[in-house]
């Protein structure tokens, strides 16, 4: 009969073949002295190892209570950034330099003051501004700049 | 099998896995306690508790603590003695002794000594197989060729030692 290979028997050793297979490797291994040495040297090499491995075997062990605690989700980092990036938006909204004084509204003054040029067609603006209009600059929600008059 | 069998259950053979994973106490029950509340958690999904319980923690084990540290710093937490043995004398080999296993375990890739590790735990050969996510078929290939792998190194190059 053909001889069995060392995977094979190493599996046998740990109880780990059908139960037919089982059956021919010990008809076997009672016939052929070379698989009968292989099975006892397999075996030796596994209870060499396995003495060796207990070295890293914890001391005692106890078993404690388990409690049960919910997860607290940690806040990922796409989280932190985020609000730190708000922040960041909040304080720049508040100290902004370019924040209009007069109407409270975010605008490039530069832009706004040519607007106000076109919008008066040659007109003197400071005399306009201060004495006949008010006038209102007003950034709409799309980014367009929008200038409201009105009698004074 | 309810929750509180698993823990009863599987408690002691977890702890011992991440023990010699980690080679610390405090890690260990750190790394168990976590298990068990995922497995409370996700309890109802699970067919294979022993399997799943392994190999959750390996992979806890591997994305955290393993990360962290190299492993010099195993080997070195290795050192940590075991007290009441008076022998200062045979704490030093006992511990050598421990420094070595560690060092030629941890000298092997991470499938295979995680493999050697399970196997002495008593797992049977599916479980390992799901643990590593490999074939349940090579198994007793690769344990066969792992051994004789080690105990040919254990043989030639710390035989004085033990």
């Amino acid at each position: 009969m053909k001889c069995f290979n060392e995977d094979l028997l190493q599996s046998y050793i740990d109880c780990e073949v059908p139960e037919h297979i089982e059956e021919e490797i010990k008809g076997h291994i009672a016939e052929c002295s070379d698989c009968a040495n292989k099975v006892s040297s397999l075996k030796e090499q596994i209870s060499f190892l396995k003495g060796y491995l207990s070295r890293l075997d914890p001391p005692n062990i106890s078993i404690p209570d388990f409690r049960y605690t919910k997860k607290r989700k940690k806040l990922s980092w796409v989280k932190y950034t985020s609000v730190a990036a708000a922040i960041l938006l909040v304080i720049f909204m508040i100290f902004n330099p370019l924040r209009s004084k007069d109407t409270g509204n975010y605008v490039d003054l530069q832009a706004a003051e040519m607007l106000i040029h076109e919008f008066l067609d040659g007109e003197d603006p400071n005399q306009l501004w201060h004495d006949k209009i008010q006038i209102n600059i007003i950034e709409s929600k799309d980014g367009e700049m929008i200038i409201k008059t009105s009698d004074n | 099998m309810t929750f509180d069998q698993s823990y009863q259950a599987y408690y002691k053979a977890l702890y011992q896995f991440a023990y010699q994973l980690t080679r610390s106490d405090s890690e260990s029950k750190d790394l168990v306690q976590t298990v068990f509340l995922k497995y409370y958690e996700e309890k109802k999904e699970i067919r294979k508790t022993k399997s799943w319980l392994f190999k959750v923690l390996y992979n806890l084990f591997l994305t955290t603590i393993s990360k962290n540290r190299n492993h010099r710093t195993i080997l070195d937490s290795v050192s940590r003695m075991q007290t009441n043995i008076a022998d200062a004398e045979e704490i030093y080999e006992r511990n050598e002794r421990e420094r070595l296993v560690t060092e030629i375990i941890t000298s092997l890739p991470n499938n295979e000594s995680t493999l050697l590790l399970l196997y002495h735990d008593g797992l049977k050969y599916a479980e390992i197989a799901e643990v590593l996510n490999i074939n349940p078929n090579s198994v007793g290939k690769l344990l066969a060729r792992t051994i004789k792998k080690l105990v040919l190194k254990f043989k030639s190059e710390y035989h004085e030692m033990f």
